[in-house]
């Protein structure tokens, strides 16, 4: 049963120079318990994704189609006041910069206990039970609820902001960049705590990151983003094992290992193009070292090729061999 | 093979009043005592999380800041000896790639005066012409070409990786043979990252250049480095060859840290050592070994007296209590 439905979303940004095509026609589901992550390069549309589900797209940026359905309730088709109803109870988000995110003259206490009140209309003292509670949730003392955001650690700050994001029972958390700006024995620390959370609240989770290795550590199924499209996405084994599409091979292949033969790494040549102008057909052809004529005229349909595993390109029988082996 | 760094019981402590009204000094024993050498044309990784000091080790190297003791010899001469004039010199022979190269360039300065700064103050050129060969030289090396379309340009106006590879024409610009380079790459995404690594490696190759490669990505030292070295709250916990550090790693932190590296791989199993807490700042260190109260190997001497870092096998060296106590397996490395 997916908790979230994303169908043929677009999103654009609104600018002096024309309309940036930031999300451009992107599908994909949520299913319960799950976590899908989200990967790709700056700029390629993921955190637009997020503010998109969150309604929080700044005001230069429109949501042109397609659906959003959370818990069976289109997002789109609601107002400010309803979505209002929506943020925050049924789906949050847990931000990068914890620092920047927390008001640094406020204890975090309290910032976490206004969103209680302000959403569930409880009486303070309830509020401040449900924030030590949650502290406890997130394996933080309960009695550090009243300190201020600069006594706490970097991995601290950001069980805080997970303990925000819980505090109204969602279904689904956004974790953008959750883990980024920590050093690893506490990024593996936030991400077992949320698979912990996850297992124990039956929550969805959204994993937005650059780093592949984390989604392949944490997620059940993957989206890879490339300049507003999805070029695969499906189970996360099969994606890392046998990519269909060139991009996610190409990426696969920069990422350094500590594991296995130590190997020379493959960059992809060129840079991500900009998406007032997005290229014609495959948008990933002016990098694509296996594209063809076909890659600059037609847009390549987004298909199913094996069950649950879609990707748009092309060539997909052409190179099932040839990316398997490694041959980005 | 002859050493072009050597590192002897370097330390640097931050003095800090304990409060507003106190007179009394407390310490971050940012560095404290260590002590390290490099080879010629090898690049040695410094790896460990935020505070560890490598950062402040990269730039007492350097003497960007003076140190609280040790001493620091690059091909042979003490830099910590040098008069200002000589170090000015001598910094010619050292330069430093930073993680941000939009804080290390000037935006107010084009590439090309970016590039030509150096040689003028060091009155190197000997007039337009050679400036700027040497401006395009250096252009092409990093692959900024066609060079026309990059030489007027202004930091503002390159992408991410384009102002990284100008921050690395420019270190190269005086002909150093050594280069600290502090997390170059952690800035940018994955695809430009290989980009700029691969370019380092061939212009290392190129000028025979030496490295001191700091950063807190293992997965990334393992594919720059020759050597790894770990910190951890000031000290070195471990050094050694990179492939048998990674695949064999004897200190309790560095299996942690080690275990801990996500890898790109949902099938793969492996068993993550946990460790509870964060590293505490330098200040108020733990008696003993720095790491025993959280680490799962220690015994009751490593709460009293702190190990120094010792031989245990071939170029394997350790400074652990535990691991020291049993060469046997360490030898046979």
């Amino acid at each position: 049963m997916p908790v979230l439905e994303v169908e043929g979303l677009v999103t654009h940004y609104l600018t002096k120079q024309g309309p940036v095509d930031a999300v451009s026609g992107v599908s994909f589901t949520v299913d319960a318990g799950q976590t899908f992550g989200l990967a790709g390069e700056s700029g390629c549309g993921k955190t637009t994704i997020a503010l998109s589900i969150m309604g929080l797209l700044p005001s230069n940026g429109r949501v042109m189609g397609g659906r959003i359905i959370l818990d069976g309730e289109d997002l789109l088709g609601k107002d400010e006041k309803e979505l209002r109803e929506v943020r925050w109870r049924k789906v949050s988000i847990v931000f990068q910069g914890a620092m920047n995110a927390l008001n640094p003259v406020i204890n975090v206490g309290e910032q976490i206990a206004e969103v209680i009140i302000e959403k569930e209309g409880v009486r303070k003292d309830e509020a401040w039970n449900r924030v030590r509670e949650l502290f406890d949730l997130v394996e933080l003392e309960p009695d550090r609820v009243t300190d201020y955001p600069h006594e706490f650690s970097g991995g601290m700050r950001q069980r805080v902001m997970i303990a925000m994001a819980l505090a109204n029972y969602p279904k689904l958390v956004i974790a953008d960049e959750p883990i980024t700006a920590l050093d690893v024995i506490v990024q593996n620390q936030i991400l077992d705590l949320m698979k912990n959370l996850q297992g124990r609240l039956n929550l969805s989770q959204i994993l937005i990151t650059h780093d592949l290795s984390v989604i392949a550590e944490t997620c059940d199924k993957v989206g890879i983003m490339y300049a507003g499209k999805l070029m695969e996405y499906g189970e996360a084994a099969p994606i890392f094992k046998t990519p269909l599409h060139p991009y996610t091979s190409a990426l696969i292949g920069a990422y350094p290992s500590i594991v296995g033969e130590k190997r020379d790494l493959k960059f992809i040549p060129g840079a991500p193009p900009n998406l007032i102008n997005p290229p014609t057909g495959c948008r990933f052809h002016p990098r694509c070292p296996h594209a063809q004529e076909i890659c600059g005229q037609e847009e390549p349909e987004y298909r199913e090729e094996s069950l649950g595993h879609y990707t748009a390109c092309h060539f997909v029988e052409e190179l099932r061999d040839t990316l398997r082996l490694g041959g980005h | 093979m002859s050493e072009e760094l050597v590192v002897r019981n370097l330390k640097k402590w931050f003095a800090r009043s304990r409060g507003l009204f106190s007179r009394e000094q407390e310490y971050v024993k940012a560095v404290d005592d260590i002590s390290f050498e490099i080879e010629k044309g090898q690049v040695l990784c410094l790896a460990g999380e935020s505070g560890c000091g490598k950062t402040t080790t990269g730039r007492l190297i350097l003497r960007l800041v003076e140190p609280t003791e040790g001493s620091v010899s690059l091909r042979g001469v003490d830099i910590f000896t040098l008069k200002k004039e000589e170090l000015r010199e001598k910094r010619r022979e050292m330069q430093m790639i930073f993680q941000d190269p939009y804080e290390s360039l000037d935006p107010r300065m084009d590439v090309f005066s970016i590039l030509a700064e150096p040689l003028e103050v060091n009155r190197i050129a000997s007039g337009y012409g050679e400036l700027r060969e040497r401006v395009h030289k250096a252009l092409e090396d990093v692959r900024l070409v066609p060079v026309e379309e990059f030489i007027r340009r202004f930091p503002h106006e390159l992408s991410g990786g384009q102002r990284q590879r100008v921050a690395i024409a420019r270190a190269l610009m005086l002909e150093p043979t050594f280069i600290v380079a502090d997390e170059p790459v952690s800035m940018l995404d994955a695809s430009i990252r290989t980009e700029i690594l691969n370019l380092l490696k061939e212009l290392r190759e190129k000028y025979d250049l030496t490295f001191l490669y700091i950063t807190h990505d293992i997965a990334q030292a393992r594919y720059v480095g020759d050597d790894l070295m770990v910190m951890y709250l000031g000290r070195v916990v471990e050094k050694g060859p990179m492939e048998d550090v990674i695949l064999e790693p004897l200190h309790p932190y560095t299996k942690a840290l080690i275990s801990n590296v996500p890898v790109p791989d949902p099938e793969a199993q492996r068993e993550r050592i946990p460790l509870t807490g964060e590293t505490p700042t330098p200040i108020d260190l733990p008696e003993g070994c720095r790491f025993h109260p959280r680490c799962c190997e220690a015994g009751e001497r490593c709460s009293q007296v702190e190990p120094g870092l010792v031989k245990v096998g071939n170029d394997r060296w350790v400074a652990c209590h535990v691991q020291a106590a049993t060469p046997t397996r360490a030898n046979n490395i």
